[in-house]
């Protein structure tokens, strides 16, 4: 891949030289079914509902694709789900509360392990107690699942998930001159992002408007505004916006390895830059920590570089 | 390994000790294996031409069913049986595959407990059923038996997968605790009796529920269905119709059973 250097940009489009920093995290895969896409993606959006970062909702998760009859074990219509944590055990415990919660409660669904190998965490194993004593359990080719009894038939879980190491973290903003026009751009990049497998947008929509830094003058807080990208506070602060940006915004990737990630951002940013300043777009940036957080450090110009 | 029997067989030979994990002795050594047979001890050079030292593969030639516990306690590899099997075939088998072209005698499978075995004959009575002695019967693996199945298939059976493609006999599924039989031809008299737990999955037209014992619990929508047919159709070779629904029935209530006769279409 070529470097570019300083100072580049990709139609118009200023690409800054900075990175986002991925850390490691792990990730599971599971695979909702039901009689149909509408309450299959019914369960999948209130599984994923109140999971947008790991600070406060202890899980990130996000709906990875449709499946097609077949795909799905069952040959039912389904949706791949992503989850994201920072540990196996709050993994395994967000798992168990949001299917209990979200999916078994969800008419005519089931819910199976999306990946073959990893580490075994508890899936069905917890929620077959709801049975109570009424469930079955079932050994099918190599793998245990539970048939529990519900108001509109049986519930179907997998005994056991699989969760693999994963990255969080990937990321890149978008500076614009107008709101509108950032969040067109916003748009424009999370629709290129979701049509790619093994990555999540865990944000509302897939974008973010609230950007941080970690910690904040308040003891409490783990982590507070950026206030160097707030355009509001662009002459009391030491900004790092754009001069004649107005907004920006924030697309963060998870993804189940380095090369998702990359692909992710590039397919992004490349959707974004198309956009070109005729749309308002005046630059490319990426949120990182001056890499005290993560190993995994995702250049702007090595990612974007290809097409400059 | 390939054994080929060269000698007519008179009395019953017990085969346990020869499974192909022992394929790693010598030819020499194996020739030496000493085998019951009936009253008397023979080595196994006796009996068979041993050839084709294969690791983890074991080919029984002219096999007949005066050879019982074939494939006994296996662990690994594959055994492909050309010919009948007797008694006892694959009783403790743990792992690997059997292949029998022919048919086998009574308690086959029985207290399996992994792997699979694949029947392309019929089977005797009590297959997959406890032996006399333990209190279950098959507790993991999957039985598929292209043909016919005797008497008390399954009886006391804690887990695992049985299909059976011809007619059963009597009593199949009697006290099963747990697991699953798939029957997809006639079925005999007093299925499931005294079931605990397990299910039964059988033809509407091939059984008549007229036990008391048994509760209707109606026509639904089972999601583990597709995956079962699934499975077996992807170890037996040959697809199934999948159905997503069945009638289920519920019972032995006279012993408090929860085990289940799902009714397919």
């Amino acid at each position: 891949m070529s470097v570019p250097l300083e100072g580049v940009t990709l139609n118009g489009v200023e690409i800054e030289n900075s990175f986002a920093e991925g850390f490691g995290m792990v990730a599971t895969r599971i695979l909702i079914t039901a009689v149909n896409n509408k309450w299959a993606m019914h369960a999948a959006q209130s599984m994923t509902g109140f999971a947008t970062s790991v600070i406060g909702c202890g899980v990130e998760a996000g709906i990875e694709r449709y499946l097609d009859r077949s795909e799905t074990p069952d040959h039912r219509p389904g949706i791949s789900v992503l989850l994201f944590s920072m540990s196996l055990e709050e993994l395994a415990a967000q798992l168990t509360r949001r299917i209990g919660q979200c999916v078994l409660t969800c008419p005519t669904t089931a819910v199976f392990s999306g990946f073959d190998h990893g580490q075994d965490i508890a899936m069905g194993d917890n929620i077959r107690y709801f049975g109570d004593g009424y469930q079955i359990a079932k050994q099918i080719g190599g793998k245990r699942f539970w048939r529990i009894p519900v108001m509109d038939g049986e519930f179907l879980c997998e005994d056991r998930a699989k969760a693999q190491k994963a990255i969080g973290g990937g990321n890149f903003l978008i500076m614009a001159r107008t709101q509108v026009q950032a969040l067109q751009a916003c748009e424009a990049a999370i629709e290129s992002i979701q049509k790619l497998p093994r990555v999540i947008m865990p944000f509302p929509g897939g974008g973010v408007r609230s950007g941080s830094k970690v910690g904040s003058k308040y003891k409490q807080l783990a982590a507070s505004t950026h206030e160097s990208y707030c355009p509001s506070l662009a002459g009391i602060v030491d900004s790092q916006l754009h001069p004649e940006a107005n907004a920006t915004m924030e697309i963060v990737i998870d993804a189940l390895d380095t090369q998702d990630v990359i692909d992710a951002m590039r397919a992004g940013i490349h959707t974004v830059c198309a956009l070109g300043l005729p749309q308002g777009i005046l630059a490319i940036s990426a949120g990182n920590y001056g890499g005290k957080l993560g190993k995994h450090h995702f250049h702007l110009w090595e990612i974007a570089g290809d097409n400059i | 390994m390939i054994i080929v029997c060269k000698r007519k067989l008179k009395a019953r030979l017990d085969m346990s000790p020869i499974v192909p994990g022992c394929a790693r002795l010598s030819k020499s050594q194996l020739a030496k294996t000493e085998l019951q047979y009936g009253a008397e001890k023979i080595q196994l050079g006796d009996a068979f031409e041993v050839s084709d030292q294969e690791k983890d593969k074991m080919i029984v030639r002219d096999s007949t069913d005066k050879m019982d516990f074939l494939g006994a306690a296996m662990r690994q590899g594959t055994l492909l049986i050309e010919g009948n099997a007797g008694h006892y075939l694959g009783r403790f088998m743990q792992g690997g595959q059997i292949h029998l072209d022919g048919s086998a005698g009574a308690y086959t499978a029985c207290a399996m407990r992994g792997g699979l075995i694949a029947i392309a004959g019929d089977v005797g009575d009590y297959a997959a059923a406890s032996p006399a002695g333990f209190l279950y019967g098959m507790q993991g693996g999957t039985l598929l038996v292209k043909g016919r199945a005797g008497h008390r298939l399954g009886e006391r059976m804690r887990r695992g997968t049985i299909m059976v493609k011809g007619a059963i006999g009597d009593y199949c599924a009697a006290r099963m605790v747990a697991g699953t039989i798939v029957a997809l031809s006639a079925i005999g008299q007093n299925p499931a009796f005294m079931m605990k737990r397990g299910t039964l999955l059988v033809k509407k037209s091939a059984i008549q529920i007229e036990t008391p014992f048994f509760a209707d619990c109606g026509y639904h929508e089972f999601s583990f269905l597709p995956l079962l047919f699934n499975h077996l159709s992807e170890v037996g070779g040959q697809p199934l119709k999948t159905s997503h629904y069945a009638h289920r029935w519920v019972g032995d209530r006279s012993v408090d059973g929860y085990g289940e006769i799902l009714l397919t279409y």
